[in-house]
């Protein structure tokens, strides 16, 4: 027997081929936290989803790794002439409405909708020309890993032919595990609610 | 100088008096027409919650008995049902809470409306709410959107009273609509409605079906009719006969009914009447004035409500239809109100007299000849009595009565007559060409026009010979064959 | 040879000879796991930004079938982090995999050869890159759903075909797929199945108050210019409009199932698929 069966395995590996191939394995994105992530993060974070982003600074960022912080988060894009400005106006009106002892536990990111045209060079400027202080994160990440952020946080967006983008005006608000706490929809937005909502978050991570 | 300044004082004095005259008189018009601000009376704290219990039409939920807001819950689910649109004809109907119409809510002005909008898990499509009473973006649309097996949520405050109709808003709408989803939700007054004896709630549609009116089975949505505004069905809620027979509304005779009426369209307007009533109050268009008063039709528009309310005098069954009236009895739009109790006379007696109709006009007309008789004879005395009467009885008494009495003022009598009696030739003559004109007869004067009789020779002898022998008179000759031809004869040289 | 080993030999070939047979049967089934879907341009319902001519969507393949109940489990077994008992909420909803018996059990209601249903979009853009390629884009999809004039004398008759079947009530169990009508391309079940996710599903730039969408709302969002519809009679482009505009990636819809799609150049590599 154990004769036949050497003689037949090769033979059997190439049969057995077809039926691995049609049995999706695991792949590498898009799965629920590997080794790293600790066990304890809540079921409705965020950061469960994982991917790998690129600041302004040059730096990677795994989203997982601003835990701890409450999260002020938009998407936009550098090119936008209409309301992309606005958002990060309103974000920094609130930055500057919170509370001074808050200040240092409350991130305020920018994801950028637009790989192709927003490398970490355009990304930089474009924090300067917005005067950013070091609170704040403006991101880039493949056009796929962009597309997950949008579907997680509820935001809408198409791409245009000219490269431009309609998208939603939602400012989001994650606590210290990554959990959606608040969400404003629409500019103007009502800053006194976004206030409220960091600074809620940001008493109950203090924790 | 002392009269100057007490006459000026006495313009300024007036002056005033009437700039504040003039300021309470408009603001007394002013308070009648405004609603003031429904949510005045809405208290600092928390206001009572209460869960709003949804009933399926023709039934309403009763009418509110509070006087102060409160926070009304409200669940409704959005379902996509199988089931009939008329006998032998099936549709799946996109529904709220599984019915066309969905139920009628009822709130009160002021009120805290806690929507939830529940789309069950079965359904294909995402369905949203546009309620009409909603001041907001889409009337509550741009809130609701609800994919299947989820649940959406918003609040409003019910601001105007009225009758407002919702209905399903997601794209492509008019489908949405067109499949069953509608209904209505009254907001009252905070002083609330007049009290009646008996709600309805009754709402008019239409179906878009492939197969023709009355073709079996499970009929497709045909979105061609719909565009062309050519609908097979157009029915009253939701089905052919849902209003019909045992599903009749019911009521009885003495009672005050009210029918909050909705119309969903999609495209149709209703022309509502009930047959045999007349709508004492309507609402036009759902508002909160009645504003007409003894309405026989009142237009419904589509997306539109109107409130009518009668008091029933007399028993029966009152058709509900749309008077666009090939609608009511070709493509379903009927439905009916039982009224049970007393009958009353004095307001419609029901039949009371069935005759035979001998049409009259302002000219002598003839009356076509019983063609049994037409052979000539000179019949014996008792045979042509009985003729006579026979004549009598099937071309005089119509007029003259059976008794040869008349009817005063109308026609003149027979009986023991002083006119008939005079002159024989002529009382022939009358029978043979009719008359026309006044005459006196027993002391009472008669203008009528007498048709020509189309007797035979024989007949009108019979006739004239019972007639002058009975009903007192006392003819003691009967009238002879010759003596009718010589007056026809007569008769035919003068024309 | 040993005569008492051969009757285990020949148990082990029959063996074998089954697994193969089961395999090529599963591909027989199919035809091919892909077709082909020619490049050529999409039209909008919402043509907000595009040229008249629409968008312009690149040569791709698209699987024939949906993804089964069965393909969904292999899966699942081999991505334990999927189970239905384990999956993050974030990812899928509550009512994910709610027709299956257990975390890999199909059971009465989930016939094998059925499309999935109940999977979340992360679900369904998981397995598709599992499976060495992606979900389609809604232009790719819909470019693909439109090519019917084998079967449809015109796209009006495919229209009426469409708003039929959503006519009808939602089956308590799906029948198998590969049953259904058959695009001019060789792909199955477009239409008459179940609705299918879309990569960019999220694309629909409205509000869910549909009769405003002439436009849309300023202040919800950044916006180029007038949506208008391209075909307002097209009811049944709209309902999958107006379904996927009421979508989150978390939801699992018992309507709602998927396909994977994949690029030319990634198929001609045949890249095996870690």
């Amino acid at each position: 027997m154990t004769s036949l069966v050497k003689r037949c395995l090769p033979l059997m590996t190439l049969l057995m081929l077809p039926a691995l191939i049609a049995a999706p394995t695991r792949s590498a994105a898009q799965t629920p936290p590997g080794p790293a992530a600790p066990a304890s993060l809540p079921a409705a974070s965020l950061y469960m989803l994982r991917a790998s982003w690129t600041s302004h600074q040059g730096r990677t960022i795994d989203l997982l790794s601003l835990r701890g912080e409450v999260v002020v988060l938009a998407m936009a894009y550098t090119s936008c002439t209409m309301t992309c400005p606005l958002i990060t106006r309103e974000m920094l009106a609130v930055q500057k409405a919170l509370p001074p002892d808050l200040r240092a536990n409350v991130r305020f990111v920018l994801a950028s909708f637009d790989p192709a045209r927003d490398s970490v060079a355009v990304l930089r400027a474009h924090a300067d020309k917005m005067a950013l202080d070091a609170r704040w994160l403006v991101l880039r990440a493949p056009a796929a890993d962009v597309r997950q952020l949008a579907v997680l946080l509820g935001v809408r967006y198409r791409q245009l032919p000219n490269g431009d983008f309609d998208h939603s005006n939602i400012i989001s608000v994650l606590d210290g595990d990554g959990v959606l706490r608040f969400q404003s929809p629409q500019i103007p937005a009502d800053r006194p609610a976004l206030v409220r909502a960091v600074t809620a978050a940001a008493r109950s991570s203090k924790r | 100088m002392v009269r100057n300044s007490l006459a000026v004082h006495t313009r300024r004095w007036l002056l005033a008096a009437l700039s504040i005259a003039i300021a309470t008189g408009t603001s007394a018009c002013t308070s009648e027409t405004s609603a003031g601000d429904p949510l005045a009376d809405r208290p600092s704290g928390a206001m009572p919650v209460e869960t709003l219990t949804v009933v399926s039409a023709p039934a309403v939920p009763p009418a509110i008995t509070r006087k102060t807001p409160a926070k009304v819950i409200i669940n409704l689910e959005t379902r996509e049902v199988r089931k009939r649109l008329a006998d032998g004809v099936e549709y799946t109907f996109w529904t709220f809470a599984g019915t066309v119409p969905g139920p009628l809510l009822r709130v009160r002005s002021g009120d805290e409306v806690e929507f939830h909008l529940n789309n069950h898990p079965s359904s294909k499509m995402p369905h949203n709410i546009d309620l009409h009473a909603v001041t907001g973006p889409g009337g509550g649309a741009a809130s609701s959107l609800t994919a299947p097996g989820h649940s959406s949520q918003f609040t409003f405050a019910a601001l105007n009273p009225g009758l407002y109709v919702y209905h399903c808003a997601t794209a492509p709408v008019g489908m949405h609509i067109a499949n069953g989803m509608y209904g209505l939700i009254l907001v009252e007054p905070k002083e609330g409605l007049s009290p009646v004896d008996r709600e309805f709630y009754v709402f008019q549609s239409e179906f878009y079906t492939t197969g023709r009116h009355g073709e079996t089975g499970l009929q497709p949505f045909d979105m061609q009719k719909a565009i062309h505004e050519d609908p097979e069905y157009v029915v009253f809620n939701g089905s052919v006969g849902a209003l019909v027979g045992d599903n009749a509304l019911k009521a009885k005779v003495g009672e005050n009914v009210r029918m909050f009426v909705g119309n969903g369209g999609p495209n149709l307007v209703s022309s509502f009447h009930v047959i045999g009533e007349i709508f004492d109050n309507v609402h036009t268009e759902g508002g909160t004035l009645a504003n007409q008063h003894n309405v026989q039709t009142t237009l419904v528009p589509a997306g539109g409500s109107a409130i009518v309310d009668m008091k029933l005098d007399v028993p029966g069954t009152f058709i509900i239809v749309d008077h666009s009236i090939f609608r009511a009895f070709n493509k379903g739009a009927l439905g009916m109100l039982a009224v049970e109790g007393a009958e009353n006379k004095t307001i419609y007696s029901g039949k009371q007299n069935d005759v035979v109709y001998l049409p009259e006009g302002g000219g002598i007309q003839s009356i076509a000849p019983d063609t049994a008789m037409s052979v000539e004879r000179e019949l014996p005395r008792g045979q042509l009595l009985a003729r006579g009467a026979q004549v009598f009885a099937a071309n005089c008494a119509a007029c003259h009565q059976l008794a040869g009495q008349g009817i005063a003022g109308a026609f003149p009598p027979l009986a023991a007559s002083d006119y008939l009696m005079a002159n024989k030739e002529r009382a022939i003559g009358i029978v043979l060409n009719g008359l026309n004109g006044a005459v006196t007869v027993n002391g009472a004067s008669y203008n009528g026009v007498m048709p020509a009789v189309q007797l035979s020779n024989t007949d009108v002898a019979a006739v004239l010979s019972y007639v002058r022998t009975s009903f007192g008179n006392k003819a003691t000759d009967l009238v002879t064959l010759d003596d009718v031809k010589k007056v026809r004869a007569a008769s035919a040289a003068k024309h | 040879m040993p005569r008492t080993n051969t009757p285990r030999a020949i148990l082990l070939l029959a063996a074998l000879l089954g697994a193969m047979a089961s395999v090529v049967r599963a591909q027989r089934a199919t035809g091919a796991l892909y077709q082909h879907i020619a490049a050529g341009r999409y039209r909008p319902i919402f043509a907000a930004g595009v040229s008249d001519s629409g968008v312009a969507v690149r040569t791709f393949l698209l699987a024939t079938l949906p993804v089964t109940n069965a393909d969904y489990l292999r899966f699942v077994t081999a991505n334990p982090e999927w189970k239905r008992s384990k999956v993050a909420r974030v990812a899928a909803d509550s009512s994910y995999l709610r027709h299956w018996s257990g975390d890999e059990t199909l059971g009465p209601t989930a016939p094998p050869t059925a499309p999935v249903v109940n999977v979340s979009w992360f679900a369904a853009s998981a397995y598709a890159r599992a499976a060495g390629g992606r979900l389609p884009s809604t232009a790719e999809w819909e470019l693909a759903a439109s090519r019917f004039r084998r079967t449809f004398a015109n796209a009006d008759v495919l229209s009426a075909r469409v708003l039929a079947w959503n006519g009808g009530a939602t089956p308590r169990t799906q029948p198998a797929v590969g049953l259904g009508i058959v695009s001019d391309d060789g792909v199955g079940d477009l239409h008459g199945l179940v609705w299918e996710w879309v990569d960019d599903f999220n694309a629909v730039v409205t509000s869910g108050e549909s009769r405003g969408d002439s436009g849309p709302d300023a202040g919800l969002f950044c916006a180029g210019g007038a949506a208008l519809s391209a075909d307002p009679s097209n009811y049944a482009s709209f309902m999958r409009y107006a379904l996927r505009g009421s979508l989150r990636g978390s939801y699992s819809l018992s309507t709602l199932g998927f396909r994977v799609a994949r690029d030319i150049d990634a198929a001609t590599t045949k890249r095996r698929p870690r």
